[in-house]
């Protein structure tokens, strides 16, 4: 009766063990695919640089401004999982009273509202990445 | 505690990594803004003769500015929008326009004219501007330049510079008894009109502030002199005579001064001159050639050259402490520098391996860029806003041939180059402030 105790217990144990393992796995293999997941929804920098070249045709630089290193205008944009812009809000809107600043924040709201930037070309797998973007618009180097 | 802490993190922080990609616009097109100009709304005949000739100025006066493409009326799809009425952005969109104006114009009593128009962001979908204005109906050509002063000043941040003229030197006969007058035009070429008769040499014109006088240097029997031209009454009066002076005269930001370089003893040096008292204040001591001087906006600095380095550069002085700091250090020689109205750059003019350059620096002296090159090419003058500036110059034809001297216009990026339309050979050009 001793043994078959010891046998049951030991059972009890492997398979204990067994489900002990195989827990460990899935959460080897969950870590593993949660870094996966992160990793691959990073964007790259040619990805980053496609987008920022979309908006390259839609803003029209307000070049040969008075202290263009001031002009620097951060607009958040939302864009639903087809890439199109839904919402836009402007971040810095405490220097509005400025009229080359409200010049250079309008310039780059017309081109996030531009109909040929309304739609971005993104990886589309990538949505959370993508679904809301700063974009800074920097005039500084227009003139370089 | 620790595996709660350890999911929280790793559930909120890449979350709000997503939240903040930032991505930088370092670079954009240059393309001039499309607008979309509807002829105001008008009533009669007679008003729409109006409407269409302040159209053709407005659309003229963005065009030449560089930063404006005006579109054809042809690709509109509403040719008509009533003056209340909200415009239909969609059907705007597909012109490409970022901006849309329209209005009403009527006339009172037959005498002036009252005119309202509004300003579209199309892309934005929001109204920047809805304005009235009343003038008499002669004055139609300035109201079209207030108007297109107040577009370009609400799209690009920046005053406008319509409304504004050019006073200038016209020169005609042979090289051996060449006629130089005194000329002045709008900035758009039109409304030219001499300002004297040719009998005697006049050179150099600087506008008072208010735009309401010029300063003018003349000889006569070759006693320099200088005038001071009343433009609404063309009355003259003399100054005094000058017989040191090396440089045409600039009025001070308040109109109360006038600033030049005097030759006295062989050395030239800057002085001041207060217009009511008549005395003369000078500014700098040094045995040499201190000249061209030039105030900045706010009236506290002055820029001019001077060779005591060696060779001539330019300067900037504090008008208060009379502190003078040397700006610019690059090769060749650095001459007529002018302070931009806006106060943030000095245009100059710089001679180098055989060619005359126009060109701007940051007050501090940095910043040095080429605006423009030729054979000859000389005294740069700032447009009201500090964005154009305008020069004469003389180009080296392919067969050895000197072109005559004429009136350029250019951005202050170096782009837009154009030529004032005028009805002789023109040089010396001096811009005047917005007219009041």
């Amino acid at each position: 009766m001793d043994s078959i105790l010891k046998s049951i217990e030991k059972i009890k144990k492997d398979s204990q063990n067994q489900i002990d393992e195989k827990k460990d796995d899935e959460k080897i293999e969950d870590k593993e695919e949660t870094k996966e997941v992160r990793l691959g929804e990073k964007l790259t920098i040619s990805e980053k640089d496609a987008i920022r070249r979309q908006f390259y045709r839609c803003w029209i630089v307000p070049a040969g401004a008075k202290d263009l290193k001031d002009l620097i205008v951060s607009i958040k944009i939302k864009l639903n999982d087809e890439g199109e812009v839904i919402n836009t809000k402007l971040l810095t809107d405490r220097k509005l009273n400025n009229p080359f600043f409200r010049a250079a924040s309008e310039s780059a709201m017309r081109a996030v509202n531009h109909p040929e930037c309304k739609k971005l070309q993104v990886p589309k797998k990538k949505y959370e990445t993508w679904k809301e973007i700063i974009l800074d618009f920097d005039p500084s180097q227009s003139l370089n | 505690m620790r595996n709660l802490i350890f999911l929280f993190l790793s559930i909120v922080l890449p979350l709000k990594t997503f939240a903040e990609l930032r991505i930088d616009i370092t670079r954009g097109n240059t393309e001039p803004i499309p607008v979309a100009l509807l002829k105001f709304n008008a009533n009669s005949n007679e008003e729409e003769k109006i409407s269409t000739k302040i159209n053709n100025v407005v659309s003229n006066n963005l065009e030449r500015s560089g930063l404006f493409k005006v579109l054809p009326e042809e690709i509109f799809l509403e040719k008509n929008i009533k003056f209340n009425d909200t415009p239909s952005f969609s059907n705007w969109k597909l012109t490409t326009s970022q901006g849309l104006v329209h209005g009403r114009l009527s006339f009172k009593r037959n005498k002036s004219l009252v005119l309202e128009f509004r300003l579209w962001d199309v892309f934005s979908e929001k109204q920047m501007v809805a304005q009235q204005l009343t003038t008499e109906i002669s004055n139609w050509r300035r109201i079209a330049h207030v108007i297109s002063d107040i577009i370009y000043k609400r799209i690009t941040g920046e005053s406008g510079y319509f409304d504004s003229r050019i006073v200038y030197i016209s020169e005609s006969g042979p090289k051996s008894s060449r006629k130089k007058r005194l000329a002045i035009v709008d900035q758009d070429g039109e409304n030219h009109k001499f300002l004297t008769d040719g009998s005697y040499l006049a050179l150099t014109p600087r506008f008072s502030p208010a735009a309401q006088e010029v300063a003018y240097l003349s000889y006569n029997n070759r006693i320099p002199r200088i005038f001071i031209l009343d433009l609404a009454t063309g009355f003259q009066k003399i100054l005094g005579d000058f017989p040191g002076m090396t440089f045409s005269p600039r009025y001070s930001p308040d109109g109360k001064k006038l600033i030049m370089s005097l030759a006295r003893s062989g050395n030239t040096d800057i002085y001041e001159m207060n217009l009511k008292t008549q005395k003369l204040n000078r500014l700098t001591r040094y045995d040499g050639i201190d000249t061209a001087p030039s105030y900045s906006p706010d009236g506290n600095f002055v820029t001019f050259e001077s060779d005591r380095s060696g060779s001539q550069k330019i300067y900037v002085m504090n008008l208060k402490t009379k502190k003078t700091k040397r700006i610019s250090f690059g090769s060749g020689k650095y001459a007529t520098p002018v302070w931009s109205p806006r106060g943030d750059l000095i245009a100059f003019t710089k001679f180098l391996n055989g060619e005359f350059y126009i060109g701007v620096m940051y007050t501090n002296g940095k910043g040095e860029r080429v605006v423009y090159r030729s054979y000859l090419v000389e005294g740069p003058t700032w447009s009201p806003n500090g964005r154009v500036l305008s020069f004469y110059s003389q180009a080296k034809l392919s067969d050895g041939k000197i072109t005559a001297p004429k009136i350029k216009l250019i951005d202050l990026t170096g782009v837009n180059l154009r030529e004032l339309i005028t009805p002789s050979d023109a040089s010396d050009p001096a811009w005047s402030s917005l007219l009041p």
